[in-house]
């Protein structure tokens, strides 16, 4: 992940880094691509097939509450390691990040049972109704994001030993946490609007 | 991992087909950008012809219905997606770094990734016709026609992974722009003094991002559909086909500001360099333009008055649709202003702006009146609307964008393009153009429906039809005139020198074609039209005389290295969205690929070191 | 190029912990409101401002908007609020603000049954065309108002209408085909009897209703109302409609029961947009 960026050696206008700016402005591109599976959801919520699996017969509150209790930890994990390597201590750096890691892996695993759990059980598929199509792939987008996050987050554990990677002022992990933050804000709008108003308003616990 | 960017060894040649397809510089790269989009868009021409033949008088049959729906599908993606937009990027690489006096865009290699997935990409979706059938629901695909049930065959899935593939690049590309623009302007170059192309160009960039994901969501849904069996328009599971329009729609609109801002930057270059003049209130042309891009997220809904969204829906989208006609209309007092009272030079690019112009008026006169609902119910669907979005599609953005190929070829070229074939060009197109496209207001007020394969002659549609078909051919010859003085012009075109038009941006301050590096010395800016001050206060060519600025002086400057990568991630994109329809192991390989570009890039560094 | 990064501004890893422990906290407070029924009506509410409030302490703190260049903010919140905008305006679009709805009426029943305040006043807050004339079925349709809401149209057909007669008679209607039209052009009741309509929709593709209501303007009124009741099954709220069928799926049937009016015009009719100018008929009361 190391420079992505191409800078030509002069100073920039606003003196703020071009790896920065660009990261923020694809965070907020991401924000209309998940606002609009968001929406999708929302539309359709509650339009269906009679008889086939609902929101409120198949949500499983406490195990999806853990499972974001781990990534919003996870966030707490990649804030330490960002300030680790930002201090220069790449040593506590590496242990904070293979947590962060570990945790996204966590919530992946969760998510996997979740779906496993749903199609399994109560034979709901993507296929099945409008709920399903719209919650497997909202959930299913976020669930690709925070995959693609881990790996970037593995791969910057092993190139710390090339040993080159304080040089920047841990730049590529700030770039690479801000997506890891807005991958774990992007699950606290979906775990709100997708399980708990849901399940909430419905009286469904 | 350090090894993979050994694997191939770094390119080191600047010339020949290898510096090209392995360039990062942003004038090649615009150059070919240029080149690949205008082929597109004489294909796209092409289809366009063989429609006005099929059309040219009742019940021919120069194809079949089937390639007839495929064919005004595919002109209109073609036309927007692989023409008008590539064109505006290919300026937008050639011009942005020159007119804010940086050395390059703020991520070169970024920048070559987007022109080879836009090149790949685009071919990928034209390879349809070979391939058993391109789109053929009309450019705005509404469901449920587009489900596998009514739409079998890959037709549509070229729709859908063509686009997506597409909008990477456009918004890797945009992305890349609004960095640049904001972060690499030289020094004294404050946002109010940057020149208007540059702050479209901006808006434009933020419009891209912002409207292309709503679009991508779309497809993605629309691609599970009819795939995999997912439900997102599916009726008979109790979806809302009108979603996909909103979807559509909601990216749409911003969609047609993103084809006419550029356009509009454009011609706010060129008239004031052809008047002599300032820009007339450039500060209100500037809110004007990002007016119209914060609008346009607010009127989507004008496309759908007679879908049914009931009156409230309706009243409110006329008024936004109403309201977004007044900025509109101030750029156009803006540009007459300018050139009243100008000592007007009528040179070729200088004749198209004012084309373009008088064009765009009548096309936004048609598109106010769609304004209004009632009104709209009767024009929606019919000619009417065909010859408003010409008006302001082909009359308003291709005019620009030959107004602007005329004027910085020079730039790009080092050469001029002849200014009587020039001439010839623009009236045969100007034109044919009306020709062609005025009739098709008759046509839809008489009610003859979009889309129609063909007519019986008792409707009384054959005169205009027949008119309109000619203006093609006047068209057509317009723009053959225009290509031949392009390959003539490479070849013997008048050597233009820093500044033929005696212009206003900090592009003409340099030699044509620029350098590499393009300022040898980053310019200071000090004023709106710095360069052009500099001129009248006699002190120009300090910097652009170009003597005295040989290799050797510069070899301090350390520009970006060329580079392979981003070709091989652009090959394993488009393979994975190939794979995607034919075979997913071809779609996991295409993903390997990718991975393996994206980890090669990463290692390898910006500038090969000396050893190299 | 290292310019913008003052780490001296930046939080310690003791502020980082405080926030990891107060979303901990959030979290679990959220699911602990789930069980109180006493919160049940403010909940949407609750879990908005919960959930804001971690979104924002995780953008400001963790991803540092709060202390970096306020550019950075611009760029996220532009995107966020666009994003937020396009979403409210598609809920607005599609009438699907603040209003309880799941596939099958029970379950509507069921939800208006548990959260009804919150749901009504959102319902109300956001859609006045509805507010005015739910309110108007009010009166006519029921005094129970706790289970008063946006379907109380529903009512106005079935609940209030006074279904103890055992037996009823049963008449079957059918479309033709895919062709917009209802297969007769009249049918008829005897005044103050109950009786059972059957609409059989034998198109191939198109969706089909079968909606009493007085002859004269009110069809088309109705119908043109119909235009924007999309959640409803394109069925309006307004007390003049006597009976309806949900919507019915190509190929299937559904039935209404309902007394016959004792006099006046009636005409029937197929609300779902743009049918309704060739698929209706007369409905004559017999006495």
């Amino acid at each position: 992940m190391a420079n992505i960026t191409e800078n030509t050696g002069h100073e920039t206008t606003t003196g703020l880094d071009h790896r920065k700016l660009l990261i923020w402005a694809f965070l907020g591109s991401e924000c209309m691509f998940f606002g609009s599976l968001i929406a999708t959801y929302l539309v359709y919520y509650g339009q269906g097939t009679p008889g086939t699996p609902t929101p409120l017969q198949v949500l499983d509150i406490p195990t999806t509450s853990t499972s974001t209790f781990v990534l919003l930890m996870s966030s707490f994990m990649m804030v330490m390691s960002y300030n680790a390597i930002s201090k220069g201590n790449v040593k506590n750096f590496r242990i904070w990040i293979m947590c962060t890691a570990i945790l996204g892996a966590t919530f992946l695993g969760f998510q996997f049972y979740e779906f496993r759990e749903f199609a399994v059980h109560y034979g709901l598929t993507p296929r099945t109704n409008l709920f399903g199509t719209t919650f497997f792939t909202t959930t299913g987008f976020h669930g690709a994001h925070v995959t693609v996050g881990v790996i970037w987050l593995v791969s910057l554990f092993l190139y710390s030993y090339r040993g080159d990677l304080t040089k920047d002022h841990g730049l590529m992990v700030d770039i690479a946490a801000l997506y890891w933050h807005f991958v774990d804000v992007v699950w606290i709008v979906i775990f709100t609007l997708v399980y708990l108003i849901p399940v909430g308003v419905s009286g469904g616990t | 991992m350090a090894s993979i960017s050994n694997v191939l060894r770094r390119p080191t040649s600047t010339t020949g087909v290898w510096g090209w397809i392995t360039t990062i510089d942003h004038k090649k790269i615009g150059i070919m950008y240029g080149v690949s989009s205008f082929t597109f868009f004489l294909i796209g021409g092409l289809e366009a012809f063989l429609i006005r033949l099929q059309l040219a008088r009742p019940e021919h049959a120069v194809v079949s219905p089937e390639i007839y729906s495929q064919l005004f599908t595919m002109h209109a993606l073609t036309m927007i997606f692989l023409g008008v937009m590539p064109l505006s990027a290919a300026f937008f690489n050639l011009v942005i770094p020159l007119m804010i006096g940086a050395r390059d865009v703020a991520f070169p290699r970024l920048n070559a990734l987007s022109l080879w997935i836009f090149i790949l990409g685009a071919l990928m979706f034209q390879s349809g016709w070979f391939l058993g059938g391109s789109p053929n629901s009309g450019w705005f695909a509404y469901a449920p026609l587009t489900s596998s049930t009514f739409s079998p065959g890959n037709g549509m899935d070229f729709y859908t992974l063509g686009l997506g593939v597409l909008g990477v690049s456009s918004v890797a590309a945009a992305l890349n722009f609004i960095v640049t623009i904001i972060n690499m302007r030289a020094p004294g170059m404050t946002l109010m003094r940057m020149p208007v192309f540059v702050w479209m160009t901006l808006v434009t960039s933020i419009l891209l991002v912002t409207a292309f994901p709503v679009i991508t969501v779309g497809l993605i849904e629309l691609f599970l559909d009819r795939r995999f069996g997912f439900n997102f328009f599916n009726p008979d599971a109790g979806a809302d086909v009108v979603l996909w329009q909103h979807l559509f729609w909601v990216f749409g609109h911003p969609e047609v500001y993103i084809l006419i801002l550029p356009a509009m930057g454009i011609v706010t270059e060129i008239l004031p360099t052809f008047s002599k003049k300032p820009l007339f209130g450039y500060p209100v042309i500037v809110f004007s333009g990002i007016a119209i891009g914060f609008m346009g997220w607010a009127v989507w809904s004008h496309h759908m008055f007679t879908v049914g969204l009931g009156p409230i829906a309706n009243s409110v989208f006329a008024l936004t649709t109403m309201t977004i006609a007044v900025p509109t209309g101030v750029k156009i007092f803006n540009w007459i202003g300018t050139m009243w009272g100008g000592n007007i030079e009528l040179k070729t690019p200088m004749l198209f702006s004012i084309g373009f112009i008088f064009l765009f008026i009548i096309g936004g006169l048609s598109g106010v009146m769609h304004s209004i609902a009632p009104s709209d119910a009767q024009q929606q669907d019919t000619y009417f609307i065909v010859a408003h979005i010409h008006y302001v599609l082909f009359g308003g953005s291709i005019f620009a964008i030959m107004s602007g190929i005329y004027y910085w070829f020079p730039k790009a070229s080092g050469r001029m393009l002849s200014e009587s074939i020039g001439k010839v060009s623009f009236w045969l197109m100007f034109i044919g153009m009306n020709v062609t496209f005025f009739p098709m207001h008759f046509l839809g007020m008489d009610g003859m429906p979009r889309r129609q394969y063909t007519y019986d002659s008792s409707y009384g549609w054959d005169f205009w039809n027949l008119v309109a078909t000619i203006g093609v051919f006047l068209l057509a010859a317009g723009v053959i005139a225009f290509v031949h003085n392009f390959f003539r012009s490479l070849r013997k075109g008048e050597i233009a020198g820093n500044d033929p038009w005696d212009a206003r941006t900090l592009e003409w301050s340099i030699p044509s074609p620029p350098p590499e590096y393009n300022f040898a010395e980053i310019p200071i800016v000090n004023s709106r039209d710095a360069f052009w001050e500099q001129k009248q206060r006699g002190e120009a060519g300090e910097q652009g005389t170009g003597a005295g600025y040989g290799e050797e002086e510069h070899h301090d400057i350390h520009m970006p290295s060329p580079s392979y990568w981003p070709l091989v991630m652009a090959i394993g994109l488009t393979a994975a969205a190939y794979g995607m329809l034919y075979s997913y192991p071809l779609a996991a390989l295409g993903a390997f690929v990718t991975m393996v570009g994206i980890y090669a890039w990463s290692m390898e560094p910006v500038t090969a070191s000396e050893d190299h | 190029m290292a310019s913008s990064h003052e780490e001296s501004t930046h939080p310690t890893p003791a502020v980082y912990a405080k926030i990891a422990v107060t979303l901990a906290l959030i979290t679990a407070a959220e699911v602990a409101i789930l069980y109180i029924d006493s919160l049940r009506g403010l909940i949407i509410p609750i879990f908005v401002v919960m959930s804001t409030i971690k979104f924002a302490m995780v953008a400001m703190f963790y991803m540092h908007l709060k202390f970096d260049n306020k550019l950075f903010t611009l760029f996220f919140v532009s995107g966020l609020a666009l994003a937020t905008g396009v979403i409210f305006a598609l809920l607005i679009l599609f009438g699907a603000l603040g209003e309880g709805r799941y596939g099958s009426p029970e379950v509507v029943t069921d939800t208006i049954a548990h959260g009804s305040d919150a749901h009504s006043s959102d319902a109300h807050s956001n859609d006045h065309g509805r507010k005015g004339t739910s309110a108007k079925a009010e009166t006519t349709a029921s005094h129970d108002s706790s289970t008063t809401s946006d379907h109380a149209y529903t009512k106005a057909a079935v609940t209030s209408k006074d279904l103890s007669a055992a037996s009823t008679m049963t008449i079957e209607i059918g479309t033709k085909g895919d062709q917009l039209f209802f297969d007769q052009e009249t049918m008829s009741g005897k005044a103050g009897d109950h009786i059972t309509v059957k609409l059989v929709n034998s198109a191939g593709a198109q969706q089909h209703n079968w909606v009493l209501v007085p002859a004269g303007p009110a069809r088309l009124e109705i119908a043109t109302a119909g235009m924007i009741a999309a959640t409803t099954g394109w069925i309006p709220s307004d007390d003049r409609i006597v009976a309806h069928t949900d919507l019915i799926n190509p190929g299937e049937s559904g039935e209404v029961t309902f007394q016959v009016p004792s006099e006046g015009k009636y005409e029937f009719v197929c609300t779902f947009p743009g049918h309704s100018f060739t698929m209706f008929g007369a409905f004559e009361i017999t006495q």
